[in-house]
């Protein structure tokens, strides 16, 4: 099945999800940028390696 | 001068004036416009719609009137290429060859009407569309984006989805598994940008001729599908070096990084599902030139306008690469009900039991997107989902008739693969070759059927 990794914008709250490419490249540098698609805000979010 | 959109609109409201929606009030490009067509299809309706008054990024009313929808018929895409709806592959077919294009002044040229070069280019002016919730924002959403093949000097011409995200800069989605991206490694490795334009507004015809599957100039095959050599001008950034379509409504030069990337998607794609967020890379815009008259196109994704545009032509590509393996092969349906991408019908007049499976592998490594292939009789109606379902539950038992071929590609947004990775399949729904071994089909006396006329026996409000 698709990989996608949920997120939770910061600032508003909201959820949806990113590619594994794009998961994979927060877990190589957690200060990538995110752009939530409901508030339009740049946030970054640490992500664990999931088992 | 070539054909375009605007002729081909006229005439549309001129023979078929049920066929055009015209919508006065203002509405605004986030979710409004999207909203008003979902409606209109919930009543069984799939009409061109021009909305004359949209509010643009700026918040202005825009001087872009929104088309939509344009390719939400079979019969509208007959239309373009003078076609019926049954014979659409098999015109499409014959038009699909190779007419070099037309140089021609840029005085002659109505797409260079209006030009914004450096600091005037402002892509807010034009009113693009939100179109679903967890989209990321607005998008392009039917630009055809030129890139020329730096070994062979051919120009891939592709719909790709496009963030708009500021007033001279957009994200632009590259899938791997297609042509455009084999392009674009070839550039990375040269370390070089990629001069790019975005092909906004133009007949339905040249958007047909863009989806041609063959690795070719594709610029020519528009011309062939056009019926007409298509007439080009020199860029604004490139002079002759890039040539844009003369007579296209929107073109937006973009010069395309690979070396840097941005955010992108979420975006409702035509599995009906949203791609996750993901890096793709950044075009910077240099120009942008339009008709002074210009419409806004956009395509409504996931929607009929979006899966119905590829469908006649992957039918007719289909077609061929099976005809050549399997001559008995009579017609190809891409339905909508599979996306018009994943599912494939196949209508075959067989002259052995071993013609179905062979059909199946060769439909299903003929398009990545192709997952799953129904093979039936020429009895069945492929372009009727129950009268393929009945051909499955009657005419297949699955310890023989299955063909299942795991790791091969796939498009990445069928949520239920593996990225690109997914497993493919077939059915062979047809009945043995020794039919005197098989059941007939119920049938009504066909003289009976072709005497009887229901105006003789009801009445007309009764048909309505």
């Amino acid at each position: 099945m698709a990989k996608v990794h949920y997120v939770t914008c910061p600032i508003c709250r909201k959820e949806y999800y990113i590619d594994q490419i794009l998961y994979e490249a927060i877990l190589a540098n957690p200060k990538q940028k995110l752009l939530c698609p409901f508030c339009r805000k740049e946030f970054h979010q640490e992500m664990k390696p999931k088992s | 001068m070539n054909k375009d959109m605007h002729q081909f609109l006229a005439r549309l409201e001129r023979e078929k004036p049920w066929d055009v929606l015209r919508i006065k009030k203002e509405v605004s490009p986030e979710f409004e416009i999207p909203a008003i067509l979902q409606q209109v299809e919930f009543r069984r309706k799939d009409p061109v719609i021009i909305f004359e008054k949209v509010r643009n990024l700026n918040g202005d009313l825009s001087p872009f009137p929104v088309v939509i929808n344009l390719f939400g018929s079979r019969g509208r895409l007959a239309d373009a290429l003078d076609s019926t709806v049954e014979k659409l592959p098999f015109d499409y077919l014959d038009k699909e060859k190779e007419v070099p294009p037309v140089v021609i002044e840029k005085r002659k040229s109505r797409v260079k009407e209006v030009v914004q070069t450096g600091k005037a280019v402002d892509l807010f002016a034009i009113p693009f569309i939100t179109h679903h919730e967890m989209d990321l924002g607005p998008y392009i959403s039917a630009g055809t984006c030129w890139i020329k093949d730096p070994d062979t000097g051919w120009t891939n011409c592709a719909i790709l989805r496009i963030y708009v995200a500021g007033k001279q800069r957009l994200v632009v989605n590259f899938n791997p598994a297609r042509h455009t991206n084999y392009i674009f490694q070839k550039y990375k490795r040269l370390g070089a940008s990629i001069p790019m334009i975005v092909v906004i507004g133009h007949h339905p015809a040249f958007y047909m001729g863009s989806q041609t599957k063959h690795l070719v100039d594709e610029v020519k095959i528009i011309g062939g599908v056009m019926g007409e050599p298509l007439e080009l001008t020199p860029s604004e950034t490139w002079g002759r070096e890039v040539l844009v379509p003369a007579q296209a409504e929107i073109v937006i030069e973009t010069e395309l990084s690979t070396t840097e990337e941005d955010i992108e998607a979420p975006f409702g794609e035509y599995t009906q599902y949203y791609g996750g967020q993901r890096l793709n890379p950044v075009a910077d815009v240099k120009a942008i030139t339009y008709r002074k008259d210009a419409f806004y196109l956009d395509i409504m994704p996931g929607h009929a306008d979006h899966l119905l545009l590829d469908a006649p032509m992957i039918e007719a590509y289909l077609y061929n690469r099976i005809k050549a393996v399997v001559p008995g092969v009579a017609a190809v349906h891409m339905p909508v009900s599979g996306t018009a991408r994943l599912h494939a019908y196949v209508q075959l007049k067989k002259a052995n039991d071993a013609e179905p499976k062979t059909v199946i592998a060769t439909a299903l490594s003929s398009d990545y997107r192709v997952k799953h292939v129904i093979v039936v009789d020429d009895d069945v109606d492929i372009f009727h989902d129950e009268q393929v379902l009945w051909a499955i539950a009657t005419r297949s038992q699955w310890d023989k008739d299955l063909v299942v071929i795991p790791g091969m590609m796939g498009t990445r947004l069928d949520p239920s693969g593996n990225g690109i990775i997914t497993t493919k399949g077939g059915i062979d729904a047809t009945k043995p070759f020794d039919v005197h071994a098989f059941p007939q089909r119920l049938s009504i006396p066909k003289p009976v059927l072709e005497r009887i006329r229901l105006e003789d026996y009801l009445d007309p409000e009764a048909l309505r």
